[in-house]
């Protein structure tokens, strides 16, 4: 029997390499677009998309990473601007802070032919860097078995009925930068006032969740009774029989913030996240993105959220004319300072 | 000696195995993805620096995120807590630890596997899941709520998952076998006729344990102390799934800095401060455990 010698191992050990790394290598000939999404259910729409995309590009596909747009920024600027993502979805916030380390490239709005059907109460949430696809509110969800009546106004979760119930998301989400913003504005003072925003919510002494779904989980488990929640997040959860209800708060409001398909800097396919884009502006897109449970709010003229929806999204004319965002651009760029300030008052 | 002759004598030597050969791989695969990452983030701490399109385009030397991270009230809080929860972590695991290798020690080959088995099996699962499983465990409506609101003990549930001492008890799960498998790999060396001539001079066996067992079981006691304190001074994920958003540890403090604040400059500081506070209590540790085994060095001199 012949004796295998070390030569003979290491070069079995190379052939079986590059055997296995082989379909990787294939798969990268092929063009893969890397998106970064939700992570969750609400990834859906997306991938429906990204079949059409590939129905019509054969050999292109989609990969959807979840994770939170901060995490993503992080990472490109980690990999000193080569981002590993062609694009991404990214509400307002996100997008100011992207903008502010130089790893977006804008979106060619001349390239997505349906983003001139687009309701004109949107684009400006982009900033000329994306192109918005749906939207998402803020309100308050709510444990039922807990809270009988929810609060109306957001002003009125500083009523002793809910002392000791409240939950809060940190603000490295979107979510949760945009409560502290609701803690100053609600009481009269202007956005940007932060600071009054986390006095206002130390007040309240909530337990706070590290990010949305987090929260989520702990309204789910009883450990509190109501939280400022994405709609999407809520619907989804109430979808799985849980005993959440969801009011759509006002003064300010009822809140919103615009989600946007925005493309990095240095992506080898461009025309393809435009085209993406387009596909998400599509009527059958939008329709199909505002069905039970995402139900997000559609941004396309003329095309209506089912009436399911409702629960969840403004739907009278009062509240269609009253819906807001926050001041991002007031707010966003002090990110780490209010992170900062929150662990200031709340971990220390 | 010919061009040709150089490479294929390295060559020879490379596969031979000899020499320092086997030990470069994980030299330049420690190299390059830890001590040169490590390097490039110490020197972001001592630098100011302007990033542009995701490119740094200027770093200029400065002490000033050094000195304002040791004046700072937020990082002295964060890093006594972080200090206390390891240290009470790697106290907790020694309690619980040494009396398991102590079962191993003097119980028969089946309880010998058993607790190998009890032992490393939780190491298989990600230490997420574990994690997770607490929080169905210690939740409002969990397990322990559930019983003591059964028996009458209490009326509401106990509020326990969101607060330190859920992640004490998540960092004990997480850890105690780290603690074990160094105390069992000494006891599975101990020779229990030491423990029969203990006896045979009159000692009881909590005497023989005293003044036989646990000075020889030092050695493993320091090695898991020292495992299991660096892995909890340092660990994110349980601090970060059971403490809830209002708990911040040094780890999560650094992952805020770099990837939420995108300020490298303090997370490098944040890090360095960790890693030299982490030396500094390794070295106590080690100081202590040289103490306790000294007469045993002496004894093979």
């Amino acid at each position: 029997m012949k004796t295998v010698s070390r030569r003979d191992f290491l070069a079995a050990t190379a052939t079986a390499g590059a055997v296995i790394a082989s379909p990787s290598v294939l798969r990268a000939q092929a063009r893969e677009l890397v998106m970064i999404g939700y992570g969750s259910a609400q990834d859906e729409p997306l991938k429906r998309a990204g079949d059409i995309l590939g129905k019509r590009h054969p050999g292109v596909s989609l990969r959807i990473i979840g994770g939170l747009s901060a995490e993503a920024i992080a990472q490109i600027k980690a990999a000193r601007g080569a981002s590993p993502y062609d694009f991404a979805v990214m509400g307002s916030p996100a997008i100011i802070n992207a903008v502010d380390e130089g790893v977006l490239e804008k979106v060619d709005i001349s390239k997505v032919p349906n983003a001139g059907k687009l309701d004109e109460r949107f684009p400006p949430y982009a900033y000329d860097w994306g192109v918005p696809v749906s939207f998402a509110g803020i309100g308050i969800a709510y444990n039922k078995q807990m809270v009988a009546n929810p609060p109306k106004t957001w002003a009125d979760l500083w009523k002793p009925d809910y002392a000791g119930k409240i939950g809060l998301c940190r603000p490295q989400s979107n979510l949760g930068l945009a409560c502290i913003s609701i803690g100053a504005t609600a009481f009269g003072k202007p956005d940007a006032d932060t600071d009054f925003g986390l006095a206002k919510w130390k007040e309240l002494k909530p337990l706070v969740g590290r990010n949305p779904n987090l929260l989520q989980q702990m309204l789910e488990r009883g450990e509190i009774g109501l939280c400022p929640l994405w709609h999407d997040n809520t619907g989804i959860a109430v979808s799985s029989g849980l005993p959440l209800g969801y009011a759509k708060v006002t003064s300010p409001g009822p809140l919103m913030l615009p989600t946007m398909i925005v493309k990095f800097a240095r992506t080898a396919h461009s025309d393809l996240v435009h085209e993406f884009a387009d596909i998400l502006l599509e009527k059958d897109s939008q329709e199909f993105a505002s069905k039970p449970p995402y139900y997000f709010g559609t941004v396309i003229k003329g095309v209506m959220p089912p009436a399911g929806a409702a629960a969840y999204l403004p739907s009278t004319p009062e509240e269609i004319a009253s819906m807001t965002s926050v001041d991002w651009p007031k707010v966003a760029p002090n990110r780490g300072k209010i992170v900062e300030a929150f662990d200031r008052l709340f971990a220390a | 000696m010919t061009a040709t002759a150089l490479p294929r004598r390295l060559l020879d030597e490379v596969l031979s195995g000899r020499g320092i050969w086997p030990a470069v791989p994980a030299v330049v695969v420690l190299t390059v993805v830890a001590v040169i990452p490590f390097c490039i983030l110490l020197s972001l701490g001592f630098s100011d620096i302007t990033v542009s399109r995701g490119v740094i385009v200027s770093q200029t030397f400065s002490l000033r995120h050094l000195a304002t991270a040791l004046s700072d009230p937020l990082y002295q809080i964060t890093f006594q807590r972080s200090l206390t929860l390891a240290l009470s972590t790697t106290a907790l695991c020694v309690l619980l630890g040494f009396p398991v290798a102590y079962l191993f020690l003097i119980g028969n080959a089946w309880m010998r596997r058993i607790i190998l088995v009890l032992t490393i099996a939780p190491i298989l699962t990600s230490g997420i899941v574990r994690t997770y499983s607490w929080i169905v465990i210690l939740g409002g409506r969990g397990v322990v709520n559930s019983l003591l609101i059964d028996l009458g003990v209490i009326s509401a549930p106990l509020r326990i998952i969101n607060t330190q001492w859920a992640v004490i008890i998540g960092m004990v799960q997480v850890h105690l076998p780290i603690m074990i498998l160094p105390l069992i790999a000494v006891m599975s060396r101990h020779d229990r006729r030491l423990d029969e001539a203990s006896a045979n001079l009159g000692a009881s066996r909590l005497g023989t344990l005293r003044h036989v067992i646990l000075p020889l079981s030092i050695g493993g006691l320091g090695t898991g102390a020292a495992l299991v304190f660096t892995l909890s001074y340092t660990t994110f994920v349980v601090p970060q799934l059971l403490g809830g958003g209002n708990y911040l540890n040094a780890a999560t403090m650094i992952y805020e800095q770099i990837v939420y604040s995108l300020e490298w400059s303090k997370g490098a500081v944040t890090a360095l401060l960790l890693m030299l506070s982490c030396l500094s209590v390794l070295a106590v540790i080690t100081w202590l455990t040289n103490l306790g085994t000294r007469w045993t060095r002496a004894s093979q001199r």
